[in-house]
């Protein structure tokens, strides 16, 4: 036994404690970094077998095993899977609530409101369809109609571009973290051959992890051949340092988001992608469908009492409304001559005969059958509206659940991950004893070997 | 549990965060002076918010098709009164002509005066109601009755006829044709009363008293002729009962109307309005809540062993 082992002993035990102490400073400087895990030093005790012809075990000092990073990988999974709900239902409410936006509902301005004009200019001109005033009017109250509700159809498409605006960013935001998680892996990989851990590259794979989740939900998981691997919607993103790409087809107004590898169609399960395609293909798609069938049986209901009548020129009328490519306008001929419109149910009975014009006030009132069922025009318009409201609060409500929901699981997660100040400055203490002892100890052995090197053996001198 | 500094501060900032959501969220409640924003604020209140307005704008509506039928009936009944004083007028007159001493320049005179009065009468046969004649039907442009001259018996005689304008193509005013307001829905009210009907009688009576005194037919003036005035007052008086009527419904109308639309605005205040006295107080609440957690916040930079460590 060498008789420098004890000053070896204390030198692990001083290396270990600075290693340690560095450790910790690494965590305080770290307290606030997005996504950052403390990290422990892991001390092990070294020792050599047997001792001289002795038979016991005989401790050599301490060593640093591993630099620990300190997660709960259970939590972190939660986290994701309900994260990408609360992208989902987060992205929804928040355009839902610009669809409000744009029929803005109830309000002074809406298109109830101009139709609820409209039924009144009816009923003015009812009253004398011989006052060019009154016929002016329903012609005014007829285009505003028109260029409401084409400004609300107009506002809805501007919205599915957007989302596919959206889309297509996504997906690109998709594949770069694809690409940059690829990357990490490789590095891991190539640290942990090394017997190194690689603490800090697994949160920075965390973090992008926890980012991916938000746009679309994966399972991730280390597969057989010990290869991180990411699997969204049964198709696999990333597989050790590879990654497979997303396309997304710009070129129609309802592309489809393909694996350009794989060539299928990529399934999406949840995320912010899964709520744009959701409010794309569904929500949004129906509503665009309602007001257009909205917009079609209005004209042609409106117009088939309107051709029954004979305007103030004694001719039968003409279609009031035009509906032609998605978009809404009053007749031109109506707009420069609004004595086209009609009044008469007979031509004998010009000006004054207004029982048509009282038809076409009336027809507020018809039960005409719209999208299988039975209802009146302002009705339809109304259950557009309910349809709406009833989805963008659904949207609203479980925002603000998976909110809440993720932030407690969030908050698990710090529980475990996050620094703690005083905790670092106790270890900090402790380490700092430790380092302080062992040096003491270096000192002690020092004065020994003084002893036997210098003073023994002195007598005779 | 394990609690770090950076927890804390988390918790708090989405505290305060959704604290001043709330206080916003009041805020603009009152601004907008009203619950229901948007739909998704109440979907089934933003239905019948949207159902409530549509009735107030007909009610609306139909109130002013009332009253502006209620001028209608005025300016009917005004025309039917004077056609009631001529007519007075003119019994008096048939009575003072039945009187078989009357010398020739006397019976000149009340020629003249029935002639006046038969142009009298034509007037209001042809009143307007905001340029719209009120007896012509669906005619309403043109003056239902004119003087035609016509032979009669071989003589040229001035009568009063359908305006010969109108039959123009085929058009004329017919028994049926009656101009209907809206008063709700499925409820109308017929506000004309057609100009034939009306006055057919009427000046026939009036022409046959011209035409009795011009041939000093004193039997026949004391006989039919004073039998078909006093006819024509009896059917003055029906039309008149009909447009009084008429004019009591329409006026109790009014008056329901106004009653409903204090009824609908105050239903639609209920969904979508305001309680301000309420949103007030929580408005103060949330302040106050607000203010605590900015508070709390000053406080979150506690001390840690750093502090205490030398």
């Amino acid at each position: 036994m060498s008789s420098f082992l004890g000053i070896e002993i204390a030198k692990t035990a001083l290396f270990a404690n600075q290693r340690a102490q560095q450790t910790v400073s690494h965590n305080v400087a770290n307290a606030n970094t997005q996504g950052y895990s403390r990290q422990r030093a892991m001390m092990e005790s070294t020792y050599t077998a047997y001792g001289f012809g002795a038979n016991y075990q005989m401790g050599t000092g301490v060593k640093i095993t591993d630099i620990n990073r300190i997660r709960d990988e259970f939590t972190d999974r939660q986290y994701r899977n309900e994260n990408s709900s609360r992208g989902m239902w987060n992205i929804e409410s928040d355009i839902l609530k610009q669809v409000e936006a744009v029929f803005n509902e109830p309000s002074d301005i809406g298109i109830s409101s101009v139709l609820n004009e409209f039924w009144k200019s009816l009923e003015t001109f009812a009253k004398d369809p011989s006052s060019l005033e009154a016929r002016e009017t329903v012609k005014e109250r007829g285009v505003t109609l028109s260029n409401t509700i084409n400004h609300a159809f107009t506002q809805l498409n501007d919205i599915i571009n957007d989302i596919n605006y959206r889309i297509s960013i996504q997906v690109n935001d998709i594949n770069s973290i694809a690409d940059q998680i690829a990357q990490l892996n490789l590095q891991i990989q190539q640290t942990q051959i090394g017997g190194a851990s690689a603490a800090d590259l697994m949160d920075k794979r965390d973090l992008l992890l926890d980012d991916l989740s938000e746009l679309v939900q994966f399972e991730s998981y280390v597969d057989e051949n010990g290869l991180f691997t990411i699997n969204v919607g049964g198709a696999i993103l990333v597989k050790g340092n590879e990654s497979a790409t997303m396309e997304f087809d710009t070129s129609t107004a309802n592309g489809k988001i393909t694996w350009k590898e794989y060539s299928s169609e990529v399934r999406i399960l949840s995320g912010e992608l899964k709520g744009l395609l959701d409010l794309r293909d569904d929500k949004i798609h129906n509503y665009l469908d309602k007001l257009n069938e909205f917009t079609q049986t209005f004209v042609d209901e409106f117009n088939a009492i309107h051709q029954n009548g004979y305007n103030l020129e004694g001719d039968n009328g003409l279609d009031f409304f035009q509906y032609v490519d998605g978009i809404l306008s009053v007749n031109p001929d109506i707009v420069n001559n609004p004595s086209k419109i009609a009044s008469a149910e007979d031509p004998d009975g010009i000006p004054g005969d207004n029982r048509i014009a009282l038809e076409l006030s009336d027809f507020r009132y018809k039960e005409i059958s719209i999208d299988g069922r039975d209802c009146t025009i302002d009705e339809y318009y109304g259950s557009i509206i309910s349809k709406i409201g009833v989805d963008s609060q659904e949207a609203a409500r479980a925002a603000d659940s998976q909110a809440f929901m993720v932030s407690q699981l969030d908050e698990r997660r710090q529980m475990t991950s996050s620094v703690s100040l005083d905790e670092e400055m106790t270890k900090m203490i402790q380490y700092l004893h430790g380092f302080n002892a062992a040096s003491r100890m270096v000192t002690t052995v020092d004065e020994m070997l003084n002893t036997i090197v210098n003073r023994m053996g002195i007598t005779g001198r | 549990m394990r609690i770090t500094q950076s927890m804390i501060t988390e918790n708090f900032m989405r505290n305060l965060n959704q604290n001043l959501k709330r206080l916003a969220d009041v805020n603009d409640m009152i601004a907008a002076q009203r619950k229901i924003r948007r739909p998704s604020d109440d979907p089934v209140g933003a239905a019948l918010a949207l159902k409530l307005r549509r009735q107030l704008s007909a009610i609306e509506q139909y109130n002013s098709n009332a009253k502006d039928a209620l001028t209608w009936m005025k300016d009917t009944e005004t025309a039917l009164t004077n056609v009631g004083d001529i007519l007075q007028r003119l019994n008096e007159l048939t009575v003072q002509a039945a009187n078989g001493t009357l010398t020739p320049e006397d019976r000149e005179k009340i020629l003249y005066e029935v002639r006046e009065l038969k142009d009298q009468l034509l007037q209001e046969a042809n009143s307007t109601s905001i340029n719209r004649y009120i007896f012509g039907g669906y005619i309403t442009d043109k003056p239902p009755f004119a003087i035609v001259e016509k032979e009669i018996d071989g003589e040229l005689r001035k009568v009063v006829e359908l305006n010969p304008e109108i039959p123009d193509e085929g058009k004329t005013i017919d028994d049926n044709d009656f101009l209907e307001y809206n008063l709700g829905r499925s409820e109308r009210i017929p506000i004309n009363l057609i100009g034939p009907e009306v006055f057919e009688d009427i000046f026939d009576a009036v022409e046959s008293l011209e035409n009795a005194l011009e041939t000093n037919d004193s039997e026949a003036i004391s006989g039919d002729v004073l039998e078909d005035i006093k006819n024509s007052l009896g059917i003055v008086l029906k039309y008149r009962a009909q447009i009084g009527a008429r004019t009591n419904r329409l006026e109790a109308t009014v008056s329901r109307l106004d009653a409903n639309e204090v009824d609908y605005l105050e239903l639609l205040n209920n969904t979508e309005g305001i309680d301000l006295a309420e949103l007030i107080t929580e408005l103060k609440m949330e302040e106050s809540i607000y203010r605590a957690s900015l508070s709390v916040g000053a406080r979150i930079i506690q001390p840690t062993l750093v502090d205490f460590l030398r």
